[in-house]
């Protein structure tokens, strides 16, 4: 006992250095000063407002936003925009040429070497719709929903192996460090559910994206507001049930003396952390009750598993397509969808474009029209954003790995032009924003960045994304940092 | 080493007005019995005043040369910086030679020639009429408003480009700034064309190429933070120009004008109803205003765990979600029935005792959004909604709302769309043109969904 005092007390003396004590002296003669200089400001402009302290409580963005929700379906890998949107009839002609010598020069692949050749289409297109828009065979369920979505396909990014790519599709950044896309609009609307988070993901097809973490993480913004992965098979959140025979009541006493202790600390330090974590404590006691119900899907009707092709009790994307609709319907803000599997280089069965991509297009096809269409039946899809897309494109050139061709037919990564589409939440239905050139290698006309694609997202949740900020290390940050225009071509 | 002399200069005119404006503060309380100054500091005062305001003046004639400003502009402050010059040498002389006693007076005189210096250095930098807010404001957002009566018959160049330039160009190429030597207020001006020397006003000129450049391009006009030209916009100008930029013509004189009176037209018109590109708000609220709500019962509201939030910041209007409860009470009711005018969305999804809300729902003249999804709705008035002018959208989904219930809101004017999926709701539109959305949507099994390959 007395080793644990005699701790504390040299804990309590490290606090009180002489760095510390000159941050204190100083920011309390600064604030005596400004209290001399600006009197009235503090007296007469008391806020009505009683101070809240939980960061989760729901906020306003900047204006009356369209979308309250969004879905956010990243298929991790990057699909090849050839077989599913991209109709290139050129590229289908200079089959199996050898690719020009000036789509080569001064570019760098993360795989092709020397001379490769072209590569058409593995599938056959048709347009569909009113809005006629190319859809390939390969998505039969699409063709049904193609005239709710708005297609960006002039976007680039500038990075080509998946890891930094990811991060850059999620954090504006290729290095890691920054927040979420999901992160940031927690941080901004905070959570209307008090018994769920704010941002969830989901994962499926086998592995977590190769970015990890950090593309749901929360860079330098409170921990409360990152990504709280679920799992779709057993518990859906790892370490939140109690330890076996103890009793809830007594859970509950044992996270109130936690959380005494932390409002102490805050009133002592006011780390912001440590709200943050009065705050999941208290929530991870609440999502013991609320998360197993959410996600159950066995509850659902029959024909609602027929629609989504879900099977309960599996890990599917199926599946997480419709925990993502159930979450929306409870009110969390984001809900980030994970496919791993995508990487069709051709140099195996699983990533052959002829096979395996194949089978992930039929793995998720079903589900994404089906969560569109349950979306828009229950009259969520229009306050709903559903975004769909990988973390670059493919190239129109067969991958040729170690300048060897491959057996399997396969495309390298490809940053200079992918297509990704939106739909719901204040997005125009049918819309096309963009376009490649007669090969899909460059984008010719409507390029847009992905910080572009980050301002038009947090537009539609009501946030100007040039005054969405956050004070980090002496200076405000921005998710599109000193980027970004809202593509206003593709919002209703 | 020249171009870098010359932005010396914002660096450099500081030291004269400072030290001089200083020595004359010195001069005078010099005069006080107990603050005692040696002569030898004043001559050393005013020897460093005079050689920092020759050094200014050398910069800023270096720098007037490098940079954008016409000789017309600088000409005052330029013969106004070296008559202070001269005048802080004279006195630096004074203080050396025998005529120490007029040295104090001498200072003011320097001190004035020096404020009218810096106010027509400062006029050049921040434009003319900076220190009078009102103008300045009216410089920058020169609203766009055309007077025409008859398009036809309208002065091509003072009512329709003339008011267009003002709006998009004069705020930076007028008289309070002369952005790249350019001024485009008078026709006079628009002819003498900007710094590159390029023309102005032809086919291919200045003008029309850069406003065509990329908006990323770092020659883009207007800027990519001010407001864009439209296409109509963009139409009339290079009409204009194509046929002469002439400048006192009837829109009627011009080649093609029939063509071209519908752009103009709708140009006109839209100008009428401005719209704000740059923050491109959704304007997806009532148009009426209303007074804010109570705090003391939104509080009330949140102590309750219902989310009460305004329809983006600052907005009067409120968007109320019942989420974290399970069961609607009659305080709640009560409370809803006080801020009834300031709510626009109300979420009573999956809620007990819904029909609570019909009682007060009448009051609620702002409503747009109602979400009434899996609530237990029993013997209500549905003909009661027909009150809330503004609703567009009312969600009914997995109640026991029927085709009966539903044709009591055919004479609603707004409402745009109702949700009746998993109901016993059979209709899909209602008389005033109401869609009613029973979804069950199904998606076939095809046979290739389930084979691997």
């Amino acid at each position: 006992m007395k080793k644990i005092i005699n701790e504390y007390k040299l804990k309590k003396s490290e606090l009180n250095t002489r760095r510390l004590f000159l941050k204190t002296a100083g920011l309390s003669m600064g604030a005596l000063a400004l209290n001399t200089i600006l009197p009235g400001c503090t007296q007469n402009t008391v806020s009505k407002a009683p101070i809240d302290l939980n960061p989760l409580s729901p906020r306003s963005p900047h204006f009356a936003a369209k979308a309250k929700s969004v879905i956010y379906i990243h298929m991790a890998g990057a699909p090849s925009q050839f077989e599913l949107f991209e109709n290139k009839p050129v590229l289908n002609q200079l089959n199996g040429q050898d690719c020009p010598p000036s789509l080569l020069e001064g570019k760098r692949f993360a795989f092709i070497r020397g001379v490769p050749k072209m590569l058409g289409s593995q599938a056959q297109f048709e347009q569909v719709g009113e809005s006629g828009a190319w859809v390939s065979d390969r998505l039969p369920h699409f063709k049904q929903v193609a005239d709710e979505v708005s297609f960006i396909r002039g976007l680039h990014t500038d990075q080509f192996n998946h890891a930094p790519a990811q991060i850059m599709m999620h954090t504006g950044s290729a290095i890691i460090g920054r927040p979420s896309l999901g992160s940031w609009a927690t941080y901004g609307l905070g959570s209307v559910n008090q018994n769920l988070p704010g941002f969830v993901v989901l994962t499926s097809g086998g592995a977590n994206p190769d970015a990890g973490k950090q593309v749901w993480g929360n860079g330098f913004l409170p921990s409360v507001y990152q990504g709280v992965h679920c799992r779709s098979n057993g518990d859906p959140v790892l370490f939140l049930n109690d330890p076996e025979e103890m009793p809830r009541n007594i859970r509950k006493k044992s996270i109130d003396a936690i959380n005494d202790v932390n409002a102490l600390t805050y009133e002592e330090f006011n780390d912001p952390e440590t709200v943050a974590r009065i705050a999941q404590y208290e929530m991870a006691y609440r999502m013991q009750m609320s998360v197993p119900e959410v996600m159950d899907i066995s509850t659902e009707p029959e024909y609602i598993h027929e629609l989504y092709g879900t099977q309960p009790g599996k890990e599917s994307f199926a599946n997480n397509a419709l925990l993502a609709r159930k979450l929306v319907e409870k009110g969390v803000r984001f809900i980030q969808l994970f496919d791993w599997g995508w990487d069709s280089h051709g140099v195996s069965r699983m990533g052959a474009l002829e096979l395996g991509f194949i089978n992930k297009c039929r793995e998720t096809d079903k589900p994404v029209a089906a969560l569109l269409l349950d979306l828009k039946q229950r009259g969520l899809l229009d306050e709903t954003l559903v975004i769909w897309g990988g973390e670059f494109g493919r190239t129109p050139m067969q991958e040729n790995r170690n300048g060897v061709k491959q057996i399997y037919k396969g495309r390298d990564h490809h940053p200079s032009a992918f297509t990704i589409w939106m739909a719901g939440g204040g997005i125009k239905k049918g819309a096309s924003y963009g376009e490649t050139d007669e090969i899909g290698y460059d984008v010719v006309s409507e390029k847009s960045s992905i910080h572009d694609v980050h301002a038009t997202i947090l537009n539609q949740l009501g946030f100007d994304h040039e005054k969405f900020t956050f004070d980090f290390q002496g200076r405000p940050f921005r998710l599109t940092d000193v980027e970004g225009h809202v593509i206003k071509k593709i919002i209703a | 080493m020249v171009d870098f002399l010359g932005r010396m200069h914002i660096l450099i005119l500081h030291l004269p007005i400072g030290i001089l404006l200083m020595v004359v503060i010195l001069e005078w309380v010099h005069l006080i019995k107990e603050i005692k100054v040696p002569d030898s500091v004043f001559k050393v005062i005013y020897f460093v005043g005079a050689i920092s305001a020759i050094f200014a003046c050398i910069t800023g004639n270096i720098l007037a040369g490098g940079y954008d400003y016409t000789s017309a502009e600088t000409n005052d402050h330029f013969w106004a910086g070296i008559v202070t010059a001269l005048l802080a040498s004279v006195t630096f002389l004074m203080s050396v030679s025998g005529l120490a006693n007029f040295r104090k007076y001498a200072s003011l005189v320097v001190a004035a020639s020096i404020m009218v210096t810096g106010h027509l250095g400062g006029s050049l930098t921040h434009g003319e009429g900076f220190l009078n807010p009102g103008l300045i404001a009216y410089a920058d957002e020169k609203p766009l408003e055309f007077e025409v009566q008859n398009v036809e018959q309208a002065d091509i160049y003072h009512d329709i480009v003339s008011p267009l330039l003002d709006n998009k160009c004069v705020s930076c190429h007028g008289p309070n700034k002369i952005k790249g030597k350019l001024r485009m207020d008078t026709p006079e001006h628009l002819q003498e064309n900007g710094k590159s020397g390029n023309e102005l006003l032809t086919a291919d000129g200045e003008l029309i190429r850069r406003i065509e450049l990329p908006m990323s391009h770092d020659k883009h006009m207007p800027p990519d933070t001010k407001s864009q030209l439209t296409e109509q916009q963009l139409k009339t100008l290079k009409w204009w120009i194509e046929n002469g930029s002439a400048f006192d013509m009837k829109v009627n004189q011009i080649p093609d004008h029939e063509k071209m009176i519908p752009v103009m037209t709708k140009m006109i018109e839209e100008s009428a109803q401005p719209v704000d590109d740059r923050k491109n708000i959704p304007a997806n609220l009532p148009e009426t205003e209303v007074a804010e709500a109570d705090v003391e019962i939104i509080n009330q509201l949140k102590r309750d765990k219902v989310v009460v939030l305004p329809a983006g910041e600052d907005s009067p209007f409120l968007e109320i979600d019942f989420v974290n409860i399970d069961s609607l009470t009659d305080d709640q009711i009560d409370l809803l029935a006080q801020i009834a005018p300031n709510i626009v969305h109300l979420k009573l999804s999956d809620t007990r005792n819904a029909s609570k809300l019909f009682t007060i729902v009448e009051n609620m003249s702002n409503l747009m959004k109602l979400y009434l999804d899996d609530t237990d709705l029993r013997s209500i008035d549905m003909g009661l909604l027909n009150k809330t002018g503004q609703l567009v959208y009312l969600n009914l989904s997995g109640t026991n709302i029927g085709d009966a219930q539903l044709q009591e809101l055919q004479s609603h004017k707004q409402l745009e769309r109702i949700y009746a999926y998993d109901t016993q709701a059979t209709i899909d539109s209602l008389a005033n043109g109401t869609i009613v959305f029973s979804g069950n949507f199904t998606l076939s099994m095809l046979p290739s969904d389930t084979i691997r390959l």
